[in-house]
């Protein structure tokens, strides 16, 4: 059963609900927003082209669910409409200055760089 | 000394076209922009790729419910590239492909014809076909392949329709354009290497005197290509989204920055259907890049690799249709989709773990730093 009550009706809700949840849960969403993804797919309806015990879903369900989380948002009007430099998502992530950037988007060279001027700057004490 | 080397001061105008590994080259030449000026080249602009500016100059759009195009902008990337003096200057946007004649003279005028050498990677039309329609749905065209497909090889496309795919996709045309107004011999063709990423960056260093590798590929997923059944999905959600009359600005946010790249975080499999071209229209580009590489070969443009690997094969004889399951996505697609949309609203401001992985590398400890450059090496020697 998923968050609050609402439960799966085939092998592939099930999966995706379960998947959806424990990434909600992985990053700290509270009660209220993992029961309203979950029941945005909920909301959806039948996937039109289910296939008994097959955990795929038709791109239509994923669709239809996907337009409930965003007509539900344009309701409340939550979003902010400008993308957000500093989110790791964003397209303007790659743009930022090296510096402002995790390591996970920068290269060895790059690494390795920082690290040279470090510890030609300063003896490597920070 | 490489005989590709371009003289001092060029202008070395690379302009894709779109699909043929434009943003590695970008990201490669962006991330190594302090090593560059110690070897005389500047990468013009202060971003991975200038889109916004380039787009303005070629009096194209923007993404939809994105940024506006600003001429502004491009204005400020000349003034960039004519502050650079004597250095050699690179500017690489796939996005010039998409100027029409009188674009184009406008656009070499305002660089400076003196200096420019005009530089385009290919590959065949057959592999970036496939792509450039999933760019197009990305955007938000609710098209299916196969009617695409009919639509790009009519007589008579439908007005309005992704009118700058021929304009980019001819490519001897698009060749021919910039070799009337800058003269054959400041025009390279770079033909890629689908054995050989790293090719293309080899070739950059050496047009512009860098040493060699020092140009490196990024690890970077955020630009991969969408597969068949995630390029579905935002099919549907376009549906759904123009049947809704919601504003552009919604699609751009929730769904452009939402959904696609939370996809991306992942990497798909390699069993995961692609997107198949139908035999039909497989027949019409081997027909078509026969005549494309024809022209090329007797355009007078230098070429660096093999123009025969353009030339698309003809569909073999026992080509299936793909199935309709092909379509079909994983429960991890699905609720990838799903966290995208709803991360993007805004409201789960409890998405505290994202915020936490977003730690800028000026905030590592020099300790921290070279602990995971050691991991790093000890990764690359393990799969080396």
């Amino acid at each position: 059963m998923g968050p609050a009550g609402t439960g799966p009706a085939t092998a592939a809700d099930a999966e995706v609900l379960r998947l959806v949840d424990a990434e909600a849960q992985k990053r700290l969403w509270s009660r209220d927003a993992r029961r309203r993804v979950a029941g945005a797919w909920v909301e959806a309806g039948a996937d039109p082209h289910s296939i008994e015990g097959d955990t795929t879903v038709s791109p239509e369900k994923v669709a239809a669910a996907v337009a409930v989380v965003v007509a539900e948002a344009l309701q409340r009007e939550h979003a902010p409409l400008v993308p957000d430099p500093a989110d790791a998502g964003s397209e303007d992530a790659a743009d930022l200055p090296v510096g402002s950037r995790p390591p996970s988007q920068l290269g060895f060279a790059q690494l390795s760089d920082i690290l040279a001027r470090r510890v030609l700057r300063g003896g490597g004490k920070r | 000394m490489s005989d590709l080397l371009l003289p001092e001061g060029v202008r070395l105008v690379h302009i894709g076209p779109p699909k043929t590994a434009t943003t590695s080259l970008q990201a490669s030449f962006h991330a190594a922009r302090p090593q560059l000026e110690e070897h005389g080249v500047h990468y013009a602009g202060r971003r991975r790729h200038e889109m916004l500016a380039v787009v303005a100059a070629v009096g194209g759009k923007g993404f939809l419910g994105g940024p506006e195009p600003d001429l502004t902008e491009w204005n400020a990337l000349l003034a960039d590239m004519e502050a650079a003096g004597r250095q050699r200057v690179v500017l690489s946007s796939e996005y010039l492909a998409q100027a029409r004649p009188q674009k184009v003279r406008r656009l070499v005028d305002e660089i400076g014809r003196e200096d420019m050498h005009v530089v385009l990677t290919l590959r065949p039309l057959d592999r970036l076909i496939p792509s450039q329609w999933q760019q197009y749905v990305q955007t938000g065209y609710d098209i299916s392949y196969d009617e695409w497909l009919r639509e790009m090889f009519s007589d008579e496309p439908r007005k309005g329709l992704t009118p700058t795919f021929w304009v980019r996709h001819r490519h001897d045309q698009l060749t021919k354009r910039w070799a009337d107004v800058v003269g054959p011999e400041n025009v390279t063709v770079v033909v890629l290497d689908p054995r050989d990423h790293e090719l293309v960056l080899r070739v950059f260093e050496q047009l512009v005197g860098l040493p060699d590798g020092l140009l490196e590929l990024q690890q970077d997923l955020s630009n991969r290509s969408l597969t068949l059944g995630e390029v579905e999905v935002v099919r549907e959600f376009n549906r759904l989204y123009r049947e809704a009359e919601w504003p552009s600005s919604a699609h751009f946010h929730y769904l452009r920055n939402g959904v696609i790249n939370e996809l991306r975080t992942r990497q798909p499999g390699k069993d995961e259907p692609k997107i198949v071209t139908p035999a039909w229209a497989q027949d019409r580009m081997a027909a078509l890049t026969e005549t494309m590489v024809a022209n090329l070969r007797t355009s007078g443009v230098r070429v660096v690799g093999d123009l025969d690997t353009l030339v698309a094969e003809p569909a073999a004889a026992d080509a299936a249709e793909q199935p309709e399951s092909a379509r079909r996505v994983s429960a991890e697609v699905a609720s990838l989709a799903m966290v995208g949309a709803m991360a993007a609203t805004g409201d789960p401001k409890i998405d505290a773990s994202r915020r936490r992985a977003w730690r800028p590398v000026d905030d590592l400890t020099t300790r921290e730093l070279a602990g995971l450059l050691r991991r790093r090496l000890t990764t690359r020697h393990d799969k080396g």
